[in-house]
């Protein structure tokens, strides 16, 4: 086990920000930590770093107790923060030189750690340039480099493409996935289901500081008793009248009217849509686009706790 | 790993402008702005210069023997002539070099010795001062002469030694200088402008106050290493922005400061140490965000350069005058007193005890500092 959290609690004086929290994240995965902003994700990060205090609980790294100076275990733990945390004076190759320094003394070597870094996270033309003078996404990879040059079993991505355009968010997120292959293990928080479903191989929902599923997304996915989701836009005939006999259908679980769209969501394991179809056909309305999802983390959040993640 | 921190401090430090502002360039303005400033001040002030005084002794009358002598071996100070005596032939000749300002009043000694002046001044001033003491001293010797010839010799020699106790004595190193204190001032202020840069170091190191701390927080480093490689590196910046400001005073502004290099080197990253240790301080001890601390600072610090006598030299004699332990208690004070005491004393006594009080209390200061930062545990960030 990398990282083994038993029964944390942490209070920000009334209000519970951990509440009894377990997770393990196990050697060689992407573990994603998934909620809305303020459901705890940071502070369990930042928890487990050993940079915030806590009320309860125990913490292991590696399998040992970690604490503020477990600097042993620190030398193999890579951080990327939410924001970005680099040095306003220093130049990118400057920066990641600096950074990789507070973890690997011999010269020769982080030279050759910080120019695969900066090869790494595509910054090869911007090495002169200053932190100011960058996009805000090759900030995000600046970032991202300075906190894994240093080649750590374990990185610690904490929001990492908040506020990055998609092209830069893309090759972040696959960043993450070529680490991953090469052997480090990784915990991944985000707001963002689309991203945590991508590339995490299990993910833990956090909402006020509760850990409401955990598991892979399959299994997430499982827990809820929607199949899939069906949108059918009507050109003639008003969605409303739709919304009682489509309910009545067999293996619908709940049916839902957006302008002219109804949205149906079926139970697990039921295909509806031939049904709907036909029914449809059968009371002359014309339909536009009709097309099915499978459902979704968000979906997994609104069964649990009543409001859509994306909401939040 | 010590020293990487430390050289990519320095070069975050050199090439940080904004503090730099504070610590090289705002100091180096004011010193052009007393540069420009003071020699007008001096030169508006009276300097003592010898006197051009005319005598005309009018042969009808017996005169006084000694009246033109007297003149002439008047000193100001020892070698400089406290008069330029011109004998004139006339009256008339004494009055066209009175009214071409050629002399600043003549004697017209007839049946009394009478002075002719124009308008009133300095110079005036002396030329009456000393000719009323003349007629007192002439007239007590005269009334000696008369009623008691035989204590003669004693009341003379008297006159003499009085006039020996009039002449000036110089017990310090070089000349006193007031306007120097202004200068002294601002290299304290400049010293306790390091206080900029300690608060930011430490600002570096404590996870709660900026995500760079964070970050290196949950670097394998220690905290105490940080804050030493940082503190280094920030002394050293600081240490250069005040020799910068002593090259532009001595080779600049031509201010003599003193020829004590070593002292005045020693002084200066003594003063340094003091305003940087109180930064650090400031940074570590007070629980408010950078802009608060950064008031704090810049408050204390022109407060202190105030009582140091920055913006009016005689505040910091009143000051020490009312209250002697500010002399050594307000850093700004105790900083200035330091190099004046390099400058004017002789004696190395109040420089040895300078230091060691500047390099105490920054000692104490990083103290506290540290005992905070390894006691440190953050509830939030």
């Amino acid at each position: 086990m990398v990282v083994k959290v038993s029964n944390l609690v942490k209070r920000y004086g009334d209000l519970i920000a951990l509440d009894h929290l377990d997770l393990e994240v196990r050697e060689g995965e992407i573990f994603g930590l998934l909620g809305p902003n303020g459901s705890g994700k940071t502070t369990a990060i930042n928890c487990i770093l050993s940079l915030l205090s806590f009320d309860k609980g125990d913490i292991e790294v590696f399998g040992e107790k970690m604490t503020p100076s477990s600097y042993h275990l620190k030398r193999d733990i890579g951080i990327v923060m939410q924001n970005v945390a680099v040095v306003e004076e220093l130049t990118v190759v400057e920066n990641i030189d600096f950074f990789c320094g507070l973890y690997v003394s011999d010269k020769d070597e982080r030279k050759k750690l910080v120019n695969e870094a900066i090869e790494f996270v595509g910054l090869s033309d911007f090495r002169k340039f200053y932190p100011k003078k960058l996009s805000g996404g090759l900030l995000r990879r600046l970032n991202i480099a300075c906190g894994i040059a240093h080649k750590p079993k374990l990185i610690i991505l904490d929001e990492p493409t908040v506020a990055v355009d998609p092209q830069s968010r893309n090759s972040i997120l696959e960043g993450i996935v070529r680490l991953n292959k090469e052997g480090a293990t990784v915990i991944y928080t985000s707001h963002y289901m689309e991203e945590v479903e991508q590339i995490c191989s299990r993910i833990c929902i956090l909402d006020k500081g509760k850990i409401i599923a955990q598991g892979t997304k399959e299994e997430l996915k499982g827990m809820i008793r929607i199949g899939e989701k069906i949108t059918v836009e009507f050109l003639s005939g008003r969605p409303e009248d739709a919304v009682e006999w489509v309910g009545a259908m067999p293996h619908v679980a709940s049916v839902e009217c957006k302008e002219n769209r109804l949205l149906i969501k079926t139970e697990v394991g039921k295909n509806g849509l031939g049904e709907i179809l036909a029914q449809l056909k059968k009371r002359d309305i014309q339909t536009g686009l009709i097309y099915c999802e499978l459902p979704t983390l968000n979906d997994v959040f609104l069964e649990i706790t009543g409001k859509e993640l994306r909401d939040l | 790993m010590f020293w990487n921190i430390f050289g990519y401090r320095m070069k975050s430090n050199v090439r940080d402008f904004s503090t730099l502002f504070w610590t090289l360039a705002f100091p180096l303005f004011l010193a052009t702005f007393f540069g420009l400033v003071f020699p007008n001040i001096t030169s508006s002030t009276v300097t003592f210069e010898t006197v051009n005084v005319g005598f005309y002794e009018n042969s009808a009358y017996g005169g006084d023997p000694y009246l033109l002598e007297s003149l002439k071996s008047a000193k100001q100070s020892e070698g400089i002539d406290l008069f330029h005596v011109t004998v004139f032939e006339s009256i008339e000749a004494s009055e066209e070099a009175l009214n071409n300002q050629e002399i600043s009043g003549y004697a017209e000694v007839a049946e009394e010795v009478v002075l002719h002046m124009q308008g009133s001044g300095f110079n005036q001033t002396i030329i009456k001062s000393f000719f009323d003491q003349y007629a007192q001293i002439s007239s007590a010797i005269r009334d000696v002469a008369r009623d008691n010839p035989a204590a003669l010799e004693e009341v003379s020699a008297l006159f003499e030694k009085e006039v020996n106790y009039t002449t000036s004595t110089f017990a310090g190193r070089d000349k006193p200088d007031s306007i120097l204190v202004y200068f002294y001032s601002l290299i304290a202020m400049t010293c306790l402008y390091g206080a900029f840069q300690g608060q930011k170091e430490i600002m570096n190191i404590q996870a709660n106050q900026s995500q760079l701390a964070a970050r290196q927080n949950v670097s394998p480093v220690p905290k105490l290493k940080l804050f030493g490689s940082s503190i280094l590196s920030v002394t050293l910046v600081q240490y250069l922005s005040i020799l910068i400001l002593l090259a532009y005073l001595v080779f600049v502004l031509r201010i003599n400061i003193g020829d004590r290099i070593g002292m005045i080197l020693a002084a200066a990253f003594a003063g340094c140490c003091l305003g940087i240790s109180f930064g650090a301080l400031v940074g570590a001890v007070v629980k408010a965000g950078e802009g608060i601390k950064v008031a704090i600072i810049i408050s204390f610090s022109m407060i202190l350069s105030f009582l140091s006598g920055m913006m009016q030299s005689s505040v910091k004699v009143a000051i020490e005058k009312a209250v002697p332990v500010f002399k050594y208690a307000l850093p700004g004070n105790l900083i200035a007193n330091t190099f004046y005491a390099i400058y004017y004393f002789n004696s190395n006594e109040r420089f040895y005890f300078g230091m060691a009080l500047m390099i105490g209390i920054s000692i104490f200061f990083y103290t506290i500092v540290i005992l905070v930062l390894r006691r440190q545990k953050y509830a939030s960030i």
